[in-house]
């Protein structure tokens, strides 16, 4: 093998703008959190790390494009990157192609099974399931589903239709918008609502979109307590980005929330608001992208190479402190153990914590298990 | 990159990056020879007639440094302890060793005469993933090596997600059917036969997939 001083360099793959752009640039920053960090304690058996970071602006022809040219030209084998589902489905032929290794630290709606994917968010197992049983037992059984209209969307509303009429709830309605949706599109939405009185808005909304519709239910005047809007994905992030009292009282489910007390979680909030500002929020995503730099740092100060088929059985089964507690690779699915939490959001654009397993649930994908 | 950078200093980070990764060799070319050297360390099984281009072709794999072992017909048994079989592919052969035609256990490359037209039906029949057309050099032994090695690996990581899928699959349907069966035995709603089993699996320490069809084939039995 021979000694070297080489870098490690890896591809990093997150829009910093379009319509999914926020949430992205919060999980560069994690991923380039934990690089920095592994950097400075000396990098990975004495080497350093160093990303080769395109920004695709949120579109999928330039997710595509750039994964063609880290995996191609730059010759990249790893990859942290996507956010969108449909971003993921547009890297992933040629990651299996080349046999690389993508890193994909997003909930996502579960049926699927890469053996070149480490997925390190939420499955509908862990969040889903959980977030559903929380609100029809708090807020009733008549739910209204909105999303954006894509794959994440649409597999989840499939799922949660399951879930809701399985308990003898209904759906009231199923509703979809486009990426770039704003007050015109959503205007019909909140005329629906105020005639139809759902028990509760499920809401796959992404990107901008988000904040357009909390904004028009506030300025609606609805209220959380009678009508809360349950989601799977609005994070902090996503609040700040409204105005952090236009979200207060809905409901999220998440792995992690910024309010998540233990000492890895108050060392993580300190680092990222010592490195990007004190106004920054660390949110779900954040922390997924910033926890698998360490999982793969891990890993292969063990292997001490990035070769998929060497470095991919050292991720599996392996476990690493996390800011939202203990999580583990699951060794059949790749896809991560991870905690489940149910938060209330509040006006300073936090979330209080009102339900959370009490241990890292096993990821399940195709919910057979 | 420290954590002393200023606040907000990400998109000064990505251009330091952006910069130090383009000065650096796409792939160092150390890299590339270690690969190499791995290749030319390979077994292999040479499966052609020993005749004068036999020998030559013997020849040749030799100067490629991998170790060979010549054998003809192939072997009926698949090739075991060998990382390629370089295989004289004619009706033969394919008669002879029925795992060229089944799933190889190694890449296969395999050899044609170029004066005798190409058998492209026999090559169809074959599970080669590259050919060599004789008289060839080593340089052309071993990227056809590196490339059947290539595709064999990709062909073998689909066919490993499509068996769990399939497995995904039949435990669904099989997930379903014990729920039908709940459903009209004890007569109970879709969730409530569905937790049903997820607490027996829980119990008994199995897989929801698992208990489904215990119950699923208990059921054909008292019918």
């Amino acid at each position: 093998m021979g000694s070297t001083c080489e870098p490690w360099r890896v591809g990093v793959l997150f829009s910093q703008s379009g319509v999914t752009g926020a949430i992205e640039e919060t999980q560069l920053k994690g991923t380039m959190l934990g690089i920095a960090e592994i950097n400075a304690a000396g990098g990975i058996n004495g080497r350093e790390i160093i990303p080769i970071i395109y920004d695709p602006t949120s579109s999928t022809e330039l997710y595509s494009h750039y994964a063609h040219k880290l995996l191609i030209e730059d010759r990249v084998t790893t990859i942290f990157g996507c956010y969108t589902s449909t971003s993921r489905k547009a890297v992933l032929p040629l990651v299996e192609r080349v046999n690389a290794l993508l890193w994909y630290p997003t909930r996502y709606e579960g049926f699927e099974f890469s053996p070149n994917i480490i997925y390190t968010g939420l499955s509908p197992n862990q969040n889903t399931v959980e977030l559903i049983n929380y609100l029809v037992a708090t807020h009733g059984n008549r739910f209204y589903l909105i999303g954006t209209d894509y794959c994440y969307p649409r597999r989840t509303n499939r799922i949660v239709r399951d879930l809701v009429c399985g308990q003898g709830g209904s759906i009231v309605a199923e509703e979809y918008l486009d990426f770039d949706a704003g007050p015109n599109e959503i205007r019909p939405i909140i005329n629906a609502l105020r005639d139809r009185k759902p028990d509760v808005i499920f809401s796959t909304v992404v990107g901008q979109a988000i904040s357009h519709f909390y904004q028009a239910y506030a300025d609606a005047g609805f209220t959380p307590d009678n009508m809360p809007i349950g989601s799977l994905n609005t994070s902090e992030a996503e609040l700040s980005l409204m105005g952090r009292d236009v979200g207060a009282g809905h409901i999220t489910a998440a792995a992690y929330f910024d309010s998540v007390a233990n000492e890895e979680n108050t060392r993580f909030v300190r680092l990222f608001k010592q490195r990007f500002g004190e106004n920054e929020t660390t949110n779900m995503c954040a922390e997924a992208a910033y926890f698998q730099v360490h999982l793969f740092a891990q890993a292969v100060a063990e292997t001490n190479t990035m070769e998929t088929d060497i470095l991919r059985p050292a991720v599996l089964g392996r476990e690493i402190a996390a800011p939202q507690g203990r999580i583990g690779i699951d060794y059949k699915n790749s896809h991560a153990e991870l905690w489940t939490r149910i938060g209330k959001a509040t006006d300073a654009g936090n979330f209080d914590i009102v339900r959370e397993s009490m241990v890292a649930l096993r990821p399940d994908p195709f919910l057979v298990t | 990159m420290t954590s002393s950078d200023p606040p907000r200093g990400l998109s000064g980070n990505t251009a330091d990056s952006l910069n130090r990764a383009s000065s650096a060799p796409p792939r160092s070319a150390r890299a590339r020879a270690k690969a190499m050297t791995e290749l030319r360390q390979s077994t292999v099984l040479l499966a052609h007639p020993d005749d004068s281009q036999g020998e030559a072709l013997l020849r040749e794999v030799r100067r490629t440094g991998c170790r060979v072992e010549m054998a003809w017909p192939p072997p009926v048994l698949p090739p075991l302890g060998f990382d390629f079989a370089i295989v004289a592919i004619d009706t033969d052969a394919l008669m002879a060793a029925p795992w060229l035609s089944g799933a190889p256990p190694v890449p296969v490359v395999a050899v044609v005469d170029g004066d005798r037209g190409l058998p492209d039906d026999v090559l169809r029949l074959s599970n080669a993933q590259a050919v060599l057309v004789k008289p060839c050099q080593p340089a052309a032994i071993l990227t056809n090596l590196a490339l059947a090695k290539q595709i064999f690996n990709y062909e073998r990581r689909l066919l490993n997600k499509v068996a769990k899928l399939e497995e995904t699959l039949h435990a669904t349907r099989q997930i379903e059917q014990a729920k039908l069966i709940l459903m009209q035995q004890k007569k109970l709603r879709a969730n409530e036969a569905y937790d049903y089993l997820r607490q027996q699996a829980m119990s008994k320490q199995k897989s929801v997939a698992a208990i489904s069809a215990a119950l699923v084939d208990a059921y054909g039995l008292i019918e």
